[in-house]
């Protein structure tokens, strides 16, 4: 690839520069140093930089000022200038040092303290040509260094740059690699409180859910995805067996009241956050069992009712009310007494209509919905020999799945969709295949046979393509190619609606759903919420879970008039412990099953995992970070001097500066440049190093770099700062370190508890073990400098 | 003879030697075999600062099998020193590493460090 043309702005100023940034999303600055150059002519970034600003004429910001309590280094000012002034060599000796070891004495005199502290990721996967590598630093989902070449990067772990792809992927944004974590150290008690933040149905979730998380895994393209859910489903069960611990009443109550009309998925996450805000919750539900759905759709093979009941029990354990066989409409309670009765109303009505097919005779062909409930209630009509499903998403299987086990001999399904289009997910199709059922992709329902009143089969017709260029559902037939299949029942399974009758006419609603603001699942009527599939927004139990969630923050909110917090907190720049054992190939773990032949209607197809196995998935978990390290001479150096940096917008410590973030290595917005660096006076008696090992002597990155400083006062270290630096994303401050050296006089012994003790948390890769030793004796080195005159 | 360009040809094949014996090495990916280290910043060949003192000496003894006599000064005197400095690591450690370029984790690995 060669070098496109890059237009060239000389900035008269750092603000003028900032709103360049501002106006062009293609631009980048550039001080004086080369580290843009390389990754501009490598091609590194995807989305190249077009305009380049450059900022080696802001002359103002070239400054080294002296006060009395400190001393004011410009943004711009190079790193020889630095180096070579007289005052930072006698009190900041470790800064000087610092920024004399940076590359070569050319550079020095052009790149600035700035640049420096700014640079891009140093990772050869990051900087690779042309952009070779999928890297999470360039908003990627692999890391090729934490699996292949990671000699000279982090023994520190891995560091978050958004969220992993299974907690983004999760629409209640679980954070599975902390919990992960805490599984691999034996905690498990720590994992289910860290899971149920996010999702108060674990043991339901475990077995039900559609697990986008281990769609994103990274393993996918590796081996095979983690478990995700199967460990779920253990947590899951831990939480209900201990629901005393996990399901407790608030500390305080609000004295505001809630009712939640609907006890699914979206209406139970409601209750259980609306509850922990200390609020009184009244769940009405029209079936004589709580649950909606879960209790009266899923079938019990694959969510047993036990756990229904016992996840409805810990929720009243909370003191949430359940009223069942409660109607809301025209035979209980109106809208408007719950108004009355309650200072909020949260509707989680659910869709409970099966969508009838328009053809003639249709009243011969039975609701797949209905059958479902009525085998939960143990109600079913006996099915036909020859059963034939129609609809191409989970439900259908259910249904399908669940006439074959009623004792139907032949049950086929018809979908509009391909195979691979089927909105079921691939476990529900390849289950499917393995209960022997016959899938008939591609084929649309044309006609009713019957005689004598009785059904016969159906007319299918070829259907070409389901959704139109703009991906609405508009299916396309070919009339030409048709079938007959010849079939006693037809169970149809193409949607649901809902039941609105119960919302009069003050409740806005459009086609059939219930309108709310999207943002804050608020309806027309003041104080009345709605969410889940009566809004139209779900089509699984994890996304009704998640309107739930949003639902309650938002009646939170409005109940006691706060401002919202926001419903999903992404918890990336997390430091992740990489996970070693999980860098070689293996196999998922496979949850005890029973054959087919001997699943019931009834009994669970499926046991939860062993302890042990549960454990052992966890360790495949590779708790997928960036490890490439922030290789910055200055950075270490500042950090070690409680230097403060100041922006456009903000004045940080530099310790706060660093992140592993997309394409830079601080937090620093897009538009956002630092100003100036300060650095406090040092107390007399202060002791400074820096030590620097790398390869060659010059133009050189550090392997490993230790920033020490410390206050020494009667032979004893006070205040001590150690700061290494190449060994992690972000500079590692060791403060278990600082803490032993306090009070300390300084012997060989000493210098060699410290070098223990600064690795006694590394995790080195597979191929950067000997850092580890390297840190070891830079520390040591660096505490016994204190002897030596600075 | 011109001296002086004959003992500069001594003295960079040093630096070559320096950096074969210690630093210089393609890095590949080990999944894909992509070269990761195309570059003179993170392919380390040894700069001023990296090199010790040279004595180039000149020894006329033999004129050389070229057209008019010519014959190679440079390139042959990098071939001792690798071996030379490996030895030299010997002696200092008291172990053998048999593969160059000799980094850091080479001799704590000898040294059964790591």
């Amino acid at each position: 690839m060669t070098l496109q043309p890059i237009k060239y702005i000389r900035a008269e100023s750092l603000e003028k520069a900032e709103d360049l940034l501002q106006e062009n999303d293609h631009a980048a600055v550039i001080a004086g140093g080369t580290d843009l150059l390389g990754v501009l002519k490598d091609a590194v970034h995807d989305d190249p930089v077009q305009v380049l600003i450059g900022l080696k004429s802001v002359s103002e910001s070239k400054y080294i000022r002296v006060q009395a309590d400190g001393i004011q280094i410009g943004s711009l000012t190079t790193l020889a200038d630095i180096a070579k002034n007289s005052e930072i060599k006698k009190n900041y000796p470790l800064l000087a040092r610092a920024a004399a070891s940076v590359a070569s004495p050319q550079i020095r005199n052009v790149a600035t303290i700035a640049g420096n502290l700014c640079q891009e990721p140093r990772c050869w996967y990051y900087r690779n040509p042309n952009n070779n590598f999928d890297c999470l630093r360039k908003g990627g989902r692999w890391c090729d260094a934490i699996f292949a070449e990671n000699r000279y990067h982090s023994i520190f772990g891995g560091r978050c740059v958004n969220a992993a792809p299974c907690e983004s992927g999760c629409p209640i944004h679980n954070d599975i690699p902390t919990y992960m974590t805490k599984l691999r150290e034996g905690k498990v008690e720590e994992a289910v409180e860290i899971l149920m933040k996010t999702n108060p149905l674990p043991a339901i979730m475990g077995r039900v859910c559609s697990h986008y998380c281990e769609e994103e895994c990274n393993r996918t393209d590796f081996d095979e995805p983690v478990s995700i859910r199967d460990v779920e489903r253990y947590l899951g069960d831990f939480a209900l067996e201990h629901s005393d611990v996990y399901f407790q009443a608030p500390a305080s109550e609000s004295g505001k009241s809630v009712a939640v009309i609907g006890s699914g998925p979206a209406g139970l996450t409601a209750a259980y956050f609306l509850r922990k805000q200390g609020h009184t919750v009244t769940v009405y539900e029209q079936m004589p069992e709580a649950g909606g759905m879960l209790r009266y759709s899923i079938p019990a093979y694959r969510l047993p009712k036990e756990i229904v009941r016992n996840q409805i029990k810990a929720l009243e354990s909370m003191g949430i009310q359940f009223k069942l066989g409660a109607c809301i409409g025209s035979e209980g309670l109106t809208l408007e007494d719950l108004r009355k009765h309650y200072q909020s109303v949260f509707l989680a009505t659910g869709l409970w209509n099966g969508k009838k097919l328009k053809l003639e005779n249709s009243e011969l062909l039975d609701s797949g919905l209905e059958f479902l409930i009525n085998v939960q209630k143990g109600s079913a009509k006996p099915v036909g020999e020859r059963v034939l499903v129609i609809g191409g998403g989970s439900v259908a299987i259910d249904v399908a799945i669940s006439a074959k086990r009623s004792g139907a001999k032949k049950v086929m399904i018809a979908s509009l969709e391909s195979l691979e289009e089927m909105p079921a997910i691939p476990e529900d199709i390849v289950q499917a295949h393995e209960e022997g059922l016959t899938f008939l992709p591609s084929w649309g329902p044309q006609r009713v046979l019957e005689q004598d009143g009785k059904l016969t089969g159906m007319e299918l017709v070829r259907c070409d393509s389901v959704f139109d260029k703009e991906g609405r559902f508009a299916p396309a037939f070919d009339a030409e190619v048709k079938t007959i299949v010849e079939v006693d029942q037809v169970l149809v399974a193409i949607g649901q609606s809902a039941d609105l009758t119960y919302a009069g006419s003050a409740l806005q609603t459009q086609r059939g759903l219930i309108t709310v603001d999207r943002e804050t699942s608020a309806t027309s009527l003041e104080g009345v919420f709605a969410g889940g599939d009566v809004i139209g927004e779900t089509a699984t139990v994890v996304k009704a879970m998640s309107a739930g969630k949003r639902a309650a923050l938002n009646i939170d909110a409005y109940l006691v008039d706060k401002q919202v917090t926001k419903a999903t907190v992404l918890t990336g720049q997390k430091t992740l412990s990489i996970n070693s054992a999980a860098l070689v190939n293996s196999s998922r773990v496979v949850r005890p099953q029973l054959q087919v032949s001997q699943r019931t209607l009834k009994g669970a197809d499926s046991e939860t995992l062993a302890p042990e196995a549960m454990r052992e998935e966890t360790f495949r978990c590779a708790n997928c970070g960036c490890v490439a390290v922030n290789a910055s001479d200055l950075a270490s150096a500042l950090i070690a001097l409680d230097a403060q940096v100041k922006t456009s917008k903000r004045t940080l410590l530099a310790e706060e500066l660093f992140a592993a973030a997309e394409h830079s290595s601080t937090i620093l917005e897009r538009d956002e440049l630092i100003w100036e660096i300060w650095i406090p006076a040092l107390q007399p008696g202060s002791k400074q190093s820096y030590f620097k090992f790398r390869i060659r002597n010059s133009i050189d990155f550090p392997i490993v770099s230790v920033a020490f400083r410390a206050t020494m006062k009667e032979g004893r270290i006070h205040d001590a700062r150690l700061v290494l630096g190449a060994v992690a994303p972000v500079p590692v401050r060791a403060r278990e370190v600082e803490k032993l050296l306090e009070g300390q006089q300084v012997d060989e012994k000493l210098a060699d508890e410290a070098a223990k003790l600064s690795v006694s948390q590394a995790q080195p890769l597979s191929r950067n073990k000997a850092k580890v030793e390297i840190v070891k004796a830079l520390v040591k080195k660096a505490v016994q400098s204190v002897e030596a005159p600075n | 003879m011109y001296a002086s360009g004959a003992e500069s040809q001594q003295i960079g094949g040093q630096v070559m030697a320096i950096g074969e014996a210690l630093t210089e090495e393609i890095i590949y990916d080990p999944v894909h075999g992509v070269p990761l280290n195309f570059n003179f910043i993170d392919y380390k060949m040894p700069t001023i600062l990296d090199m010790p003192e040279i004595e180039p000496v000149l020894l006329e003894v033999w004129r050389g099998a070229g057209e008019y006599g010519a014959c190679g000064i440079g390139e042959g005197t990098l071939t001792c020193t690798p071996r030379a400095i490996a030895n030299a690591v010997y002696n200092a450690i008291g172990a053998r590493i048999d593969e160059i370029p000799i980094t850091p984790d080479k001799v704590l690995r000898a040294l059964g460090r790591i």
